[in-house]
């Protein structure tokens, strides 16, 4: 019938050539291999150089106040978003999606804010909105602080609550 | 292409374990879980969110300023798995290789060499990753072990120590549906080796397996089709047809189970049988090359089989389809050559990042001709590494503008903060758009490349088609030049 001989002969000489432009195209995705990794190398130095400049120069250690989220749940609580609001004004307010969400019962902290503020007493609200596994839940929560010298970190962390399937929060100075 | 049960998701899970266990400080925690270092937590926020850029760059600034001392080790651990899984490969065999020198706990120990081997295999280092796999000394937790034991057996099949990879597979320990995968990685190469038997062995004993799962039914029927073509090949009609039968007739490798059936059907002379597969073939899209064959098959099938004017008319059947599908492919050029091209691709990858399966990075195409055409270019291993590639340095490269606008915003407090680094920024993002505009190119010349072999097939199976219809022309005509044969008793 066909005579297949002649066009598999045709074909292998493709296949050579073929063969040929691959190794070619892999030296190439070598090289871009490795510029793409130092590229992104001077990327994240280039970032921690700045994350590590902007805390230095915007909010010096004499006068910073960064306010961490955290979770430790056993009930489901999916996290929507925090108001956070200092001495009565509105210093952040964060929207969580679903990964982030996931992320803090997953062991994860989330830094809500940093920022500069006076030595002495303060206080703090947060505003959690959120939904549990049967309704959508709206939950405000306050502490009271004093500022001393030197960064201070404050920690609000969401918890299992006494009433069932309700989320609790607690609030702690770690430093 | 090898196969494997999963890209991404291992690297990370790696270190998943053992991010939260160690360095814990649990003074003055009311509740079960230990205090981490509230910096090191955020750390592992955005690495809970697979974002492996975020949280290095925060992992590195912590650093910087003497944070996260408690967490010093697990740390380390941690930023190697994100920077293998950020494809920094060079730099996290070297974190991997630092670690090794001071950590002291076995489990961790045995975890950064299993990372160290994978590396080193990646790399192409095969001895060497074969000695780093000889340092780990207990079995690793869940799925991990199954990864050495995959990872070992890889190895030995790459470097064509068959027997050996055998003997692996046979004291496998763990779940059974990684052992099928190295299994066919094995059976294949033993096959390619010329030792067919050993090699049939291999899969025949992947089919036995009892495998439930889709992926597994997937990953059996490509062992029947393989088992099949060897088969087809030593002219094992019979057998061949046996284990081409066992392909179900919706997975992926049925168009080529169904070519392989008719050809063992028509080496039994069973030509009218053999229709039965190439028919059904000759009906699917047109864009597999099995159904291509199957075009051509059809006809020759009929020929033999005495109907020569059916056969005829099949040919021009197939001529005609050829040379549609030649046309159409030459009209995909121009979609291809548009930057468009990658960064539909890169969006449909951002909805999934980590997908499980070649079949599900498939399933996950954008709905247009030229992926559809490509699909089995693009799930293959060196494009999609191109594709990951892309994907991380378009995320440097917003990344990086996000710094500009900030910076470029008079009212912004970066401004004056951080104006002294704006020219280090804008040489960098200057150096990424230059390199991400470079992989894109590469990608689409190896799909324009593959258009081209495509449409280079169309002709040269025309040109077949042609050939064959002009024979059964020929032959009919004599016949009917020629006195009528006298009947046969």
């Amino acid at each position: 019938m066909i005579d297949r001989v002649a066009l598999r002969r045709g074909l292998a000489a493709t296949a050579l050539l073929f063969a040929a432009a691959q190794a070619c195209a892999q030296d190439t995705a070598a090289s871009i291999d490795a510029e793409s990794q130092n590229l992104k190398r001077q990327a994240l130095e280039l970032n921690r150089d700045l994350l590590v400049l902007q805390e230095k120069n915007l909010f010096p250690a004499q006068t910073q106040l960064s306010v961490f989220v955290s979770a430790d749940l056993g009930i489901f609580f999916e996290l929507q978003s925090v108001k956070l609001e200092i001495d009565g004004h509105e210093v952040a307010q964060h929207p969580y999606s679903p990964a982030e969400s996931r992320a803090l019962v997953r062991g994860g902290t989330h830094q809500l804010y940093i920022g500069n503020i006076a030595e002495g007493p303060h206080q703090l609200v947060a505003v959690f909105k959120g939904r549990t596994e049967h309704s959508a839940i709206r939950r405000g929560f306050s502490m009271n602080f004093d500022k001393q010298p030197g960064t201070r970190l404050l920690e609000i962390r969401i918890r299992d609550g006494e009433a069932r399937q309700e989320p609790a929060f607690t609030g702690q100075v770690r430093k | 292409m090898r196969l494997g049960p999963l890209c991404c998701g291992m690297v990370l899970s790696l270190f998943a374990g053992t991010t939260l266990a160690a360095g814990a400080d649990p003074a003055g925690n009311p509740s079960g879980r230990p205090l981490l270092d509230l910096y090191y937590g955020d750390v592992l926020f955005h690495h809970f969110q697979d974002d492996a850029f975020g949280a290095l760059t925060r992992w590195m600034a912590a650093r910087a300023q003497g944070r996260a001392e408690a967490h010093a080790e697990d740390g380390e651990l941690l930023q190697g798995g994100l920077l293998l899984a950020f494809g920094q490969t060079d730099d996290a065999l070297a974190v991997f290789q630092k670690l090794l020198q001071t950590e002291t706990r076995p489990e961790q120990r045995n975890r950064a060499w299993l990372s160290v081997a994978r590396t080193l295999h990646q790399r192409g280092a095969d001895p060497a990753a074969l000695n780093a796999l000889e340092h780990i000394d207990a079995a690793l937790p869940g799925d991990l072990e199954a990864d050495r034991q995959m990872l070992a057996a890889e190895i030995l099949i790459d470097a064509g120590r068959y027997d050996e990879a055998a003997a692996k597979l046979q004291a496998w320990k763990g779940s059974p549906d990684w052992m099928s995968y190295a299994r066919f990685n094995l059976g294949v190469a033993l096959i390619r080796a010329g030792r067919g038997a050993d090699g049939e062995a291999q899969l025949d004993r992947i089919d036995r397996g009892g495998l439930l799962g889709q992926e597994q039914k997937a990953l059996r029927d490509r062992a029947n089709t393989a088992l099949g073509f060897t088969r087809l090949q030593a002219q094992q009609w019979d057998a061949a047809r046996e284990a081409l039968r066992r392909v179900r007739l919706d997975s992926p490798s049925a168009n080529r189970a169904l070519l392989g059936l008719g050809w063992a059907e028509s080496g039994l002379n069973k030509d009218r049988d053999a229709l039965v597969p190439w028919m059904e073939l000759a009906s699917r899209d047109p864009n597999d090359q099995a159904v291509q064959e199957a075009l051509l098959a059809v006809p020759y099938a009929m020929a033999r089989a005495g109907s020569i004017n059916a056969a005829t008319s099949r040919y021009q059947v197939a001529i005609d389809t050829y040379e549609q599908q030649r046309q159409s492919l030459a009209t995909l050029g121009g979609a291809i050559r548009q930057p468009a091209f990658i960064e539909r691709l890169l969006a449909a990858d951002d909805a999934d990042a980590n997908p499980d399966t070649v079949a599900a990075a498939a399933r996950k195409l954008p709905d247009a001709p030229e992926y559809r055409v490509l699909a089995q270019l693009i799930a293959g291993d060196a494009f999609q590494a191109g594709l990951r590639n892309c994907r991380e340095l378009a995320l440097v490269q917003r990344n990086l503008a996000d710094w500009q606008r900030a910076l470029a915003d008079p009212s912004a407090p970066q401004r004056q903060a951080l104006g002294s680094q704006s020219g280090r920024i804008a040489a960098l993002a200057a150096s990424t758009a230059q390199l991400l505009q470079r992989q894109q190119r590469v990608l689409q010349d190896q799909a324009l490349a593959e258009l081209d072999r495509r449409q280079q097939r169309m002709v040269a199976y025309q040109a077949e088609a042609r050939f064959a219809q002009a024979r059964l022309f020929d032959q009919s005509s004599n016949r009917s030049n020629k006195p009528a044969a006298a009947p046969k008793p």
